[in-house]
């Protein structure tokens, strides 16, 4: 397991998934690659995050919030 | 239907800027925020409009309704009346809006009005609701000044809990009432 | 990793080149004070940390001494150690040429590594990178102590920070609630951008936010004076504690103590009865009305004549009307000038239910089918009908009142009528509390007394204590005043701990009303976008705060499993790790606890087992983490033990996993005899694996360092 994948797979032990956004620990996706194909916004967002935020080389701030703020901008419209 | 109570209360009263520094800044804390940890048993109020009510029903039970003198400067805490004791941040505190009440039906009382004229509309309703607060001011003016009495009387007065109630109980109108009031 | 050899050449009182061979587990080194242990210490500890700064003063007096003029040597420390089977050695040194009169010229340090493979071969590779390699800068921090007050690593404010990015998960999350932070206060300045921009919420909205902001501040002030009356509360604590150690009958005192904190306990719950918030109730509980009637009265009496008045003139001027309209003027003759009554009373209801009972039950009397009174229900029926028909209005028809401010007026009076009892029981609610107050006040009156009872009894044990009698009422007096301190700042914990609730439920509810605006102004997808971003802030942070409260309890239990295993003193508490946040800063305080009860001021014995077991767990987590022991060095730990303890200490730590090197000046004794310095026989009972000693070379004079030689002896 790639440590991209160890942290999404603690954060998304997290109950507020499971409380307030009713995903069920089975439909959660089990690797980063999963996570950042999904649909749903939240999951695909801290997805987005860690991808980021791991890679060897991380964007600047301003280039991670425009990936991320603008992608659930759009998917909530 | 025409309501003069929803007009009067959007209004602000004034008092005279001599009571300011020595009882309202003395007296009254403007606490903001949370009140129940700083209320210290009765020797306060907690906040400047309860200051006025108090000193209003106190002119009011001892008859004493002095209007100002011409050249007096009147000052208020921009506060109208129908946000004294909302409930707001007041945790722990009641709503005041049935005090509201009471104080515009005392102030309809004693105001000579001509609620004929007005409903005839020969006057202003806005005239009318500027003598109810021109009442509400004098009798006010007269509570201050009791209190501000007691004061240079005794400063340390107001330091016992039961101060404020005794005052209210011992009016000229609260002597009358004891005697026909049911006590026990 | 296993130190294998330590060797020291011409190091401080190591004369010519001496070497330990030590062996996996427990190895020993005695020495008595001033014979090199701390210097041992120190040789490694300058291998490990040492940088250029004051070589001179390592250089052996002796050997220095003892080179001719113009002449070299060496100063050397190094270790030989073993890692996955491999050998590796690391040495440090540094030349000293000697010149006339003291001074000398000394070379920079080299720091040189070897590395012999499994089939033998050796090959010279950089020092410094060895030395990490196979001790690493992070673990040699937790390694190394000297002395029993360098046990307490949290001491160190980053101590737990280190701890955390050297064994826990948490630290992978750190960056994550930084970024998080950040997302979620752009998205949220995006939607209160929005918002400002509309016009009529911008006051409000200003207003609620400079509020928020206000409250935050105050919030954070409470925190900080919460935590300093904590501190005080222990500091106090321990103080008490110090006191109580002196006391003979300490069962008694606890038991009074406690006898004390309930009446105490009553007091309060009593205090709490008593309402004397007088002045509230003036308002919330309406005694500002206590003398109102009269003037209720005058209320009503002037709303009834002014209805009474209007309708007056109503008829007065109706009748004028009237004879233009027949209708208008029979009405009035019907009713012989005197004024009618308002139409539409009674209500259509009852006036039908009278026609259908044909019977008045205004004047109470039948009123039959056909009759003058069946008539005039049946018109005064018909009239208030037509009155709710839709009239044209004959606009030529002027109307007497334009408004009608009555009705409101009324419907005052009407709805107070109803409270007028509850007016008049005021005065005996007021006196019904006082009564009430009063009683509860004796009640706080005979508690002082069983109080004071108890405080007396309290002080007659304190008096039966163990320590002189000047300094008993010392004692005695501070006793007490620590006593009235520690009630007083409990109060004022729990005063500041209501504020805090209170600021954070009104710091909730400005923001539930601040985001109402946003609700109405900004767009939902500024709204969503920002939501996520909350949650997903708060999923990182909590996620991280779980590990982390992991690794604390992970920390805990094996502190608290080997901490059990050395049991001094037979203390049967525990070791518990206090975890404290202040604004952004946390902080962990590992504490002792028995029976729930936190010992502010253990004895250091106690305290150094505690802060042992601690290090030993830091070496166990470090051994899970990277698979690999390493050893420890304890320069004096138990210092504070004495002898006996010391044994059973050493026997206990032999049987933990990993390498540990221990400097001690216990089991050492002078003969009688021959006034010579031997080892105990009681040290041969010592579990070890193998064991030093550290001594000089007599005869020496202890004014002249070139006469000073430590030798090493293995035994």
């Amino acid at each position: 397991m790639t440590r991209k994948d160890d942290i999404l797979s603690n954060v998304l032990k997290h109950e507020m998934l499971k409380d307030k956004y009713h995903l069920s620990q089975k439909a959660m996706p089990k690797t980063i690659k999963e996570a950042l194909s999904s649909s749903n916004p939240i999951i695909k967002s801290i997805a987005l995050l860690i991808d980021n935020l791991e890679n060897t080389t991380p964007t600047s701030d301003t280039v991670l919030r425009n990936i991320i703020t603008q992608y659930l901008n759009e998917s909530a419209l | 239907m025409n309501n003069l109570f929803d007009k009067w209360k959007t209004k602000i009263p004034k008092y005279s800027e001599e009571f300011r520094a020595i009882l309202f800044d003395s007296l009254s804390k403007k606490f903001g925020g949370s009140e129940k940890v700083k209320i210290d048993l009765g020797k306060h109020f907690s906040n400047n409009y309860e200051l006025y009510m108090y000193a209003f029903f106190i002119g009011l039970y001892n008859e004493e309704s002095p209007s100002f003198p011409e050249k007096a400067k009147k000052v208020d805490f921009s506060h109208p009346i129908q946000y004294w004791g909302s409930k707001g941040t007041r945790l722990d505190r009641k709503d005041f809006t049935n005090l509201q009440e009471y104080m515009f039906m005392a102030l309809v009382a004693k105001t000579e009005l001509n609620l004929i004229d007005l409903e005839k509309g020969e006057i202003d309703e806005e005239d009318i609701v500027k003598e109810l607060i021109q009442t509400m001011e004098s009798y006010t003016n007269g509570g201050l000044t009791i209190i501000k009495e007691k004061l240079e009387d005794n400063p340390n007065y107001f330091l016992q809990s039961t101060s404020f109630l005794n005052m209210i109980l011992d009016s000229k109108l609260g002597l009358v009432s004891k005697k026909t009031q049911v006590l026990e | 990793m296993i130190i294998k050899k330590i060797s020291l050449e011409n190091f401080l009182c190591y004369y010519g080149v001496k070497e330990f061979e030590l062996s996996n587990g427990l190895n020993v080194i005695l020495g008595n004070n001033g014979e090199g242990k701390t210097k041992f210490f120190e040789a490694v500890d300058w291998l490990f940390n040492g940088d250029d700064r004051n070589l001179d003063l390592l250089v052996s007096a002796k050997a220095l001494h003892e080179t001719e003029k113009n002449e070299s040597f060496r100063v050397r420390v190094s270790i030989d150690v073993e890692q996955y089977n491999e050998k590796k050695s690391i040495a440090k040194s540094f030349i000293v040429k000697k010149g006339g009169k003291n001074e000398s010229l000394i070379s920079n340090y080299m720091l040189e590594g070897v590395e012999e493979t499994s089939t033998g071969e050796r090959c010279q590779v950089d020092g410094k990178s060895l030395l990490n390699r196979v001790f690493p800068f992070q673990i040699r921090k937790y390694s190394m102590f000297k002395g029993e007050s360098e046990l307490n690593i949290f001491k160190n404010e980053d101590a737990l920070i280190n701890l955390i990015n050297l064994f826990s998960d948490a630290k992978h999350f750190e960056k994550y609630s930084e970024k998080c932070a950040f997302l979620r206060d752009k998205a949220e300045k995006a939607v209160e951008d929005a918002t400002k921009c509309d016009k009529k919420n911008q006051g409000l909205y200003k207003k609620l936010t400079s509020e928020i902001e206000d409250l935050k501040n105050e919030e954070y002030k409470i925190r900080v004076h919460l935590n300093s009356v904590e501190e005080q509360i222990a500091k106090i604590e321990g103080k008490l504690q110090e006191a109580e150690c002196h006391v003979k009958n300490a069962d008694a005192l606890e038991t009074i103590n406690k006898r004390i904190k309930i009446i105490e306990g009553k007091i309060s719950d009593i205090n709490k009865m008593i309402d004397e918030n007088y002045t509230t109730s003036l308002f919330d509980e309406n005694w500002i009305l206590v003398n109102f009637e009269p003037i209720q009265k005058e209320f009503s009496e002037k709303i009834e004549k002014l209805n009474i008045k209007k309708r007056e003139l109503q008829s007065e001027f109706d009748r004028q009307i009237g004879q233009k309209e027949g209708e208008k003027k029979a009405k009035t003759e019907l009713l012989n000038n005197l004024i009618p009554l308002p139409v539409g009373v009674p209500s259509k209801a009852y006036m039908e239910e009278m026609l259908k009972d044909e019977f008045c039950k205004v004047c109470n009397r039948p009123a039959p089918k056909g009759s003058e009174q069946y008539d005039f229900m049946s018109k005064r029926l018909e009239e208030y009908l037509n009155s709710q028909a839709p009239v044209e209005e004959d606009k030529s028809i002027k109307v007497l009142f334009e408004n009608d401010y009555t009705n409101r007026l009324s419907t005052l009076s009407v709805s107070h009528e109803d409270n007028l009892a509850n007016l008049r029981k005021i005065r005996f609610k007021i006196k019904q509390l006082f009564r009430f107050n009063d009683s509860r006040k004796k009640d706080v009156e005979e508690q002082i007394l069983a109080l004071e009872k108890e405080k007396a009894d309290r002080e007659r044990i304190i008096g039966d204590s163990s320590i002189g009698a000047e300094k008993l009422i010392d004692v005695l007096k501070n006793y007490n005043s620590w006593q009235a301190d520690k009630t007083l700042r409990y109060k004022e914990k729990i005063d500041y701990q209501k504020k805090l609730d209170d600021n954070i439920e009104l710091i909730k509810k400005k923001t539930e009303e601040k985001e109402n605006i946003d609700l109405k102004t900004a767009q939902t997808f500024q709204i969503k976008t920002r939501e996520i971003l909350r949650d997903i802030e708060k999923i990182f942070v909590e996620t991280k705060e779980k590990k982390f409260d992991g690794f604390i309890d992970q920390l805990e239990k094996k502190s608290n499993s080997i901490f059990e295993s050395l049991n001094i003193e037979s203390f049967t508490g525990t070791i518990y790790f206090n975890k404290k946040v202040i604004g952004e800063k946390m902080s962990v305080i590992p504490e002792l606890q028995e029976n729930g009860r936190t010992f502010y001021k253990p004895n250091q014995s106690l305290l150094t087992s505690m802060h042992i077991s601690i290090l030993f767990a830091i070496s166990e987590l470090a051994f899970e983490k990277s698979e690999e022991e390493y050893p420890v060095i304890f320069d004096a730990p138990t210092s504070s033990f004495g002898e006996d303890k010391t044994f059973q200490f050493l026997n206990l730590i032999y049987e933990t996993e990993n390498q540990k090197i221990l400097l001690i000046k216990d089991f050492l004794a002078t003969d009688k005899t021959s006034n010579k310095l031997v080892i105990k026989k009681e040290f041969s009972n010592v579990n070890r694996n193998k064991a030093f000693w550290v001594v000089l070379e007599r005869p020496f004079d202890k004014n002249n360092l070139s006469t000073i030689n430590t030798n090493v002896i293995t035994l």
